[in-house]
Formats: C-alpha cells, sequence, structure tokens
C-alpha cells in the first residue's frame, strides 16, 4: 500500500511543481524557463490547468487518508518526498526548457553569474550553469567572490 | 465546551454528502502541505532583482520556521497527552483515520499556519489564501473528530509565532539567508 501512495505522491508532485515554474516563469519573463517561449499566456494557463489537475488527480482516483501504520506518508517522510519530487519538477523543466530554447539563447546576451535567475530571461539555465561552473573551476572563489 | 463544540461540528457529518467529500480532502495530511509549499516553490521564482530576493529569504524563513514548529508540537505530544476527541465522545469519524498519538496542540494547525504566516510576510494575497486554507484544515479536523479547538487554536498560534518569529530573526541576522541566496545565485538557481 505504501509504494504506489508515494508514488502517486511524488508524480502528484512532480507535475504541479513543473506547473508552478510555468505559471511563475511566465509571469515574470523568464523565457528560458519556458517550455514554449514564444506562447507565454499558454505557458501560464496550461501550467495552471496542470497543476490543478495534479491535485485532482491525486484525490480523485484513490483513498488518500491512511495512517501512516497503513500505508500513509508522516510528516518528516512528506518533506522528504515532496523535495525529491518538486526538485525533479523543477530540474525537468529547467534541462527540458534549456534544450528546447537553445537556439534562441544563441542569439541573446549571455547571462552573468551575478544575475542568478534573472539571466533567464535572456539565456537558458544549461548555459549559464555551465558558464559559471567553467568560472567556478577555473576559479573556485567565484562562487562566493563578492557575496555580502 | 471543547467537547461541545466538536459533537456540534461532527453532528454534520453524513449529512450532505458533497460537503463531506470536500472536507475528506482538506482534512488530508497532504492538500495543505502541498500547496503551501509550491506557493513557495512559485515565490522562489517570483518577482524582479530585489523583490525576488526578499520573496528568496521569506521561503528561507518559512522552511525553517515550519521545521521549529513541528519539532516543538512533536515535543509537546511528547511531553503532554491528551486523548483524541472521538476517544471520549460519540463521534462519527468516517471521514478521516483514527490518530493514537496526542490531540494536544494540533499538528497540521502549526504547520498549516506557519506556512501561511511566513507567505503572509512577502505576500498578502497569497498568504491569506493560505491563512484561508489553514484555516479550514484546522476546523476540518474538528469536523471529523480528530482534534478539539483549543488543539488547533494552540497549534496555530504557535505555528503564527514561530514564523513571525523566523521572520524577525532572518532580518536581525540578515547576512545568513543573504549569503545562501548569494552562493546559490551564483549557480544560476536563485
Amino acid at each position: 500500500m505504501a509504494a504506489p501512495l508515494i508514488a502517486d505522491y511524488v508524480v502528484w508532485v512532480f507535475c504541479a511543481a513543473v506547473g508552478v515554474v510555468q505559471v511563475a516563469a511566465a509571469t515574470t519573463g523568464l523565457g528560458g524557463l519556458l517550455l514554449a517561449r514564444t506562447r507565454p499566456a499558454l505557458c501560464r494557463w496550461g501550467g495552471a490547468v496542470l497543476v490543478i489537475t495534479a491535485f485532482a488527480w491525486f484525490f480523485a482516483t484513490d483513498e488518500r487518508n491512511l495512517p501512516d501504520t497503513a500505508g500513509g506518508v508522516d510528516g518528516v517522510k512528506q518533506v522528504m518526498w515532496f523535495a525529491i519530487g518538486a526538485g525533479a519538477g523543477v530540474a525537468a523543466s529547467l534541462l527540458v526548457a534549456s534544450a528546447l530554447n537553445h537556439r534562441w539563447a544563441l542569439s541573446q546576451e549571455p547571462g552573468t553569474p551575478d544575475e542568478g535567475l534573472g539571466a533567464l530571461a535572456h539565456d537558458t539555465f544549461a548555459r549559464l550553469l555551465a558558464r559559471n561552473l567553467r568560472a567556478a573551476v577555473r576559479q573556485p572563489s567565484t562562487l562566493w567572490r563578492g557575496v555580502r | 465546551m471543547d467537547g461541545a463544540i466538536v459533537r456540534w461540528l461532527n453532528d454534520g457529518v453524513g449529512a450532505f454528502t458533497p460537503w463531506d467529500l470536500f472536507m475528506e480532502a482538506i482534512v488530508s495530511d497532504y492538500l495543505v502541505p502541498v500547496a503551501g509549499s509550491l506557493v513557495m516553490v512559485g515565490m522562489w521564482l517570483w518577482g524582479q532583482g530585489r523583490e525576488r530576493y526578499l520573496n528568496q529569504v521569506a521561503v528561507i524563513a518559512g522552511n525553517t520556521a515550519v521545521g521549529v514548529t513541528n519539532g516543538l508540537i512533536s515535543a509537546i505530544n511528547a511531553a503532554y497527552f491528551r486523548r483524541r476527541p472521538f476517544l471520549g465522545h460519540d463521534l462519527d469519524i468516517s471521514l478521516f483515520y483514527h490518530p493514537t498519538d496526542s490531540s494536544f496542540p494540533a499538528n497540521s494547525a502549526g504547520v498549516g499556519f506557519a506556512i501561511a504566516t511566513a507567505v503572509f510576510v512577502r505576500s498578502r494575497r497569497w498568504g491569506a489564501a493560505l491563512y484561508a486554507l489553514a484555516a479550514l484544515w484546522a476546523l476540518s479536523r474538528v469536523y471529523v473528530g480528530v482534534h478539539y479547538p483549543s488543539d488547533v487554536l494552540a497549534g496555530a498560534a504557535l505555528g503564527v509565532l514561530v514564523a513571525l518569529a523566523f521572520a524577525g530573526i532572518y532580518r536581525l541576522f540578515d547576512p545568513v539567508p543573504r549569503v545562501v541566496v548569494r552562493v546559490m545565485r551564483r549557480l544560476g538557481l536563485a
């Protein structure tokens, strides 16, 4: 009983996190994070629909009110599984959006480490991360230098 | 008084099936924590420049507050045992499982209100929505007969106080979250 609930929980959180990332990225203009960069409205509404559908699916498909001793997930494990599900959702969004927007990003101004997520308005996460890691390997102190 | 309120609310169980189905989803261990945590994921990305930075600090403070609230409530539950209302009253407990741990204070209310307060510090609109959800979660726990009103009031008060304390502490010790956020910014994650 426990495994299916945890699996369903992770799928639910994963899908909802992908939806939340699309809504937030479309609203704040982070084009490098969008799965359909030229259609931000589609990303915003599609993301919202994905979140709502994920919630409805989780609660409508099975009995979810179970004690920890009969397949339920206690608070500590819930934190862990949420981190895994949401982390995977965010990571998948970053990677897939990077692949889809690679050509566009080549024609844009490269992001700088100081911009952080703001660089995704004109760059992809993969390019930004690669650039930042190369700088960190050459000079590890760049990771924290200038951080006040 | 506590018992009378539980009995009065619990009398409604079974009277209107759509309402029971709604309460069955709200009372779940998963809906409110996941909704609140997803709002925090959104907050991490939301805004521009300093606005986004302040949102991210609020998310760090909120997560810390939830962990501390949870720990404090577990400690109180271990030190003081209060029997669940369905064990001392004739209640319809068909909408939820039968918890065996201490009833006072309610962990669900503590966590729900800690998340809502942490979000409310930065975003009144989302914070208010999460307060409403946390209040509904607390009410549903009384409705299904697993908590007394005083359990959820104590849990909610603890969650609000801890979240406000951490919002203040992080403002006081600003360099800590600032360094965390800025190092993550170097990796393109903040």
